[in-house]
């Protein structure tokens, strides 16, 4: 049975992805769970009766009859219910996900004006406007708000205007994918209030009974945190190497760093993110495992040209961690830096099994946690293909490539950076992204790029702390590579005319 | 790293060989208004901000990539689409100094400017008569407007209170309106503030309040340019400030149809570029 546990989790994997295309009643889901654990009892039982009852040596004779006969029709029939029943889990997983709509008492008010308090969990500028979330004693509210004043995460805001329903437009489904962060309502230009830090208690009695029950539904866990002190400092962390990176490149350089290092990619200019997006090269600004494995692996190459192989792997763990914790270690980063930890686990068993047992393991958990991950988060997505490209491909590579020099690991990085790539290519086709004759050779040309903006895009924001002029000087490496990959990104827009 | 300083240096020189004497950027911020004077001496003004991200792009494509300084920052007066970079502006680089009329508004973008000058104890100039800004080589930025102080005042249209200013270089004159309306129009030439000029920034991104008859027979310019934002929701430039404009004979530049306008005068003569 332990050998089928990888068909299992695909199993759920797919309940989970099926369920999100398609609604599938959970009447239904129910019926065939049951009709599935009858099938098993009743197998479970007619099996029982065959091996005769009237042997001398039970336990001799048992064994050896369940090995000829019964097991070989039994256990495919048994594996088989239980692949059903775990795919029909991982719908109604989806399903109970769905209806945690349930926990979430704004949406109840939608259409009236209220007052509300929260405190700020994520903040986003965008063209026009800024995007808050605020984690409030009845749910969590997306505030559509001015640019400025700016309100920052951990803040404690008062907003008061009318709870609105998020509205679908221009074919994305917004609804899906803000429910896929726990939030049902918006409110559009509220009037906004600071609030001292210290809260006083929330004037609306009765409503304040169910707020000190920590939020222990799956995928929700989240609201606990916004009171540790420790992410809140780890966001300040991540805020300064931001204002960093910013102090040291101009725009839209720094944008494109930020994007490539931390997934955040600020603002901007519109016509430079289609020149992204036509030559499907956008994957590079989306925080996810690729990034993250591809740091990993180049440090791994590195540092397995100079030192000892365990010590180098060691030494990138080491590494991915950092930059995980650089990075605010927010949920997006750290699942992304234990799928690279598990792609980095693959290079250095070179064996497929143990590794892809462990990506299918992650990803399930992950999934398990919050469904909606596997269809509306391209974060997830991508560090999903891209670690499955490494494990699945990676060795092959590296005998393909035997005409790169094995100089400082040269030859290992580019394998590791070409497998990824060719599973994280299908991606970019169903995204919608218009996909361009060009999309190879640009992704080829931009990608290749990405590691080493990374690298000296960090070491310079890091650097900040000693000198600003060892930062910049630093960072002139990325500038002229961010260049470079502007130039590629342009001059593939102007040739797809 | 070495590699990547032989090409810095490289773009360095040829940078410095093919500079204009003066060149002057009207960018493309959208709605709003953002005007980037630089001379070959490497001073460099920056007038407005334009509306929220928009103007970091622009000067990183100015400006060299270690250059975190800007001599002169104005505001010409405090509405968002004119402050609001400003704030980003203030955020990034160094600022030699701040010109402005000083007037109170109530706006949180304004607030946060004011703030980010108190905080960063930046040298502020405040306009209250006509004064000159000299630099480079006989290139002058004079503000001849406001000719009293606005400074701690509320205003019902903070328009009367912006600063016009007129650039001139090598006997070739260009007006900066801002967003001054027909009222500020009118005071100008009634004073005889404003003459014959070659190149007109027209008031307030080409609405219909601006640039009047009176005022274009007065200053009959060679060329006009009109700062507004693409598709945006005022209408702006509005149809008759585009046929006055016509009618002037100037010819007429739009950074919402050109994009960003960069004029540079080389030995005396315009060149424009889009």
């Amino acid at each position: 049975m332990a050998k089928l546990t990888p068909y299992f989790l695909v199993a759920f994997l797919a309940g989970v992805g099926i369920r999100s295309f398609f609604n599938v009643p959970e009447k239904w889901i129910f019926g065939f769970l049951g009709l599935a654990i009858g099938f098993l009892i009743i197998l479970f039982f007619s099996t029982r009766p065959i091996p005769h009852p009237p042997t001398p040596s039970p336990s001799q004779g048992e064994g050896e009859r369940k090995e000829t006969p019964v097991s070989f029709l039994g256990v495919r029939f048994v594996s088989a219910s239980f692949l059903l029943i775990f795919f029909l889990l991982g719908m109604l997983r989806f399903s109970i996900f769905e209806n945690n709509i349930v926990d979430d008492r704004l949406h109840n008010y939608y259409g009236q004006t209220m007052t509300l308090q929260g405190t700020v969990i994520s903040s986003e500028t965008q063209q026009n406007s800024s995007r808050l979330v605020l984690e409030t004693d009845f749910g969590r509210l997306l505030v559509v708000s001015r640019i400025y004043p700016q309100y920052k995460y951990g803040e404690k805001l008062e907003v008061a205007g009318e709870i609105l329903e998020p509205e679908n437009y221009a074919g994305f489904d917004t609804k899906q994918y803000l429910a896929k962060s726990g939030i049902y309502s918006q409110m559009v230009f509220p009037e906004i209030k600071e609030r001292p830090y210290p809260l006083t208690p929330s004037p609306y009695e009765g409503e304040g009974g169910k707020k000190e029950i920590p939020s222990l539904s799956w995928g929700r866990g989240v609201l606990a945190l916004t009171k540790n002190k420790v992410l809140v400092s780890l966001f300040r962390v991540r805020e300064k190497f931001e204002a960093n990176l910013k102090n040291i490149l101009p725009e839209p350089h720094a944008s494109l760093a930020n994007g490539m290092l931390l997934g955040e990619e600020g603002v901007l200019p519109e016509n430079l993110l289609d020149a992204f997006r036509k030559t499907s090269t956008i994957h590079i600004l989306v925080l996810s495992g690729y990034n993250i494995t591809i740091v990993g692996t180049f440090l791994l190459a590195f540092f397995g040209f100079i030192l000892p192989y365990a010590f180098a792997w060691v030494l990138s763990i080491f590494g991915i961690i950092l930059f995980t914790l650089m990075t605010g270690a927010e949920p997006a980063a750290v699942r992304a830096a234990i799928m690279a930890v598990i792609g980095l686990l693959a290079l250095r068993s070179g064996r497929l099994r143990a590794p892809l047992l462990s990506l299918l393991f992650a990803a399930a958990l992950m999934v398990f946690i919050n469904p909606m991950y596997l269809r509306f988060d391209r974060g997830f997505q991508l560090s999903f293909a891209a670690t499955l490209g490494l494990i699945l491909l990676a060795s092959r590579f590296q005998k393909a490539f035997w005409f790169f020099p094995k100089l400082l690991g040269v030859r290992e990085a580019a394998a590791a950076s070409a497998a990824a790539q060719l599973f994280v290519l299908p991606l970019l086709i169903f995204w919608g992204n218009p996909v361009s004759i060009f999309t190879l050779p640009a992704n080829i040309l931009v990608v290749t790029a990405v590691p080493a903006v990374m690298f000296f895009s960090f070491l310079g924001s890091m650097a900040v702390f000693l000198s600003r002029a060892l930062g910049a000087a630093l960072a002139s490496a990325s500038y002229i590579l961010i260049t470079y990959q502007i130039y590629v990104v342009e001059f593939f827009t102007k040739l797809n005319i | 790293m070495l590699l990547a300083l032989f090409f810095l240096v490289g773009q360095l020189v040829f940078d410095y060989i093919k500079k204009p004497e003066l060149e002057v950027s009207f960018f493309d911020v959208g709605q709003g208004d953002a005007i980037f004077i630089e001379s070959k001496d490497g001073t460099q003004i920056l007038i407005d901000g334009g509306p929220p991200n928009k103007i970091l792009p622009q000067l990183g494509s100015k400006m060299r990539f270690f250059d975190r300084f800007i001599d002169v920052v104005a505001l010409t007066h405090p509405h968002a689409d004119h402050v609001s970079g400003l704030i980003e502006v203030l955020e990034r680089y160094n600022v030699g100094m701040i010109i402005e009329s000083g007037v109170d508004y109530h706006t949180a973008e304004a607030k946060i400017f004011e703030s980010l000058i108190a905080e960063k104890k930046l040298k502020k100039v405040t306009v209250d008569h006509p004064i000159n800004l000299n630099f480079a080589n006989g290139a002058a930025l004079k503000f001849i407007y406001p000719e009293e102080s606005f400074s701690g005042m509320t205003l019902k249209n903070v328009h009367d209170s912006a600063l016009v200013s007129e650039l001139d270089f090598e006997d070739k004159k260009i007006l900066l309106m801002s967003d001054a309306e027909k009222n500020l129009e009118k005071r100008l030439v009634a004073e005889g503030r404003v003459g014959d000029v070659d190149v007109l920034k027209t008031g307030h991104h080409g609405s219909k309040t601006s640039s009047n008859d009176f005022f274009l027979r007065v200053t009959k310019p060679e060329y006009a340019i009109i700062s507004s934002g693409a598709r945006n929701r005022y209408g702006h430039p509005a149809p008759e400030v585009l046929s006055r404009l016509a009618a002037a004979g100037a010819k007429i530049f739009r950074t919402d149809l050109d994009g960003t306008i960069t004029l540079e005068i080389r030995d005396g003569n315009l060149i424009w570029k889009k």
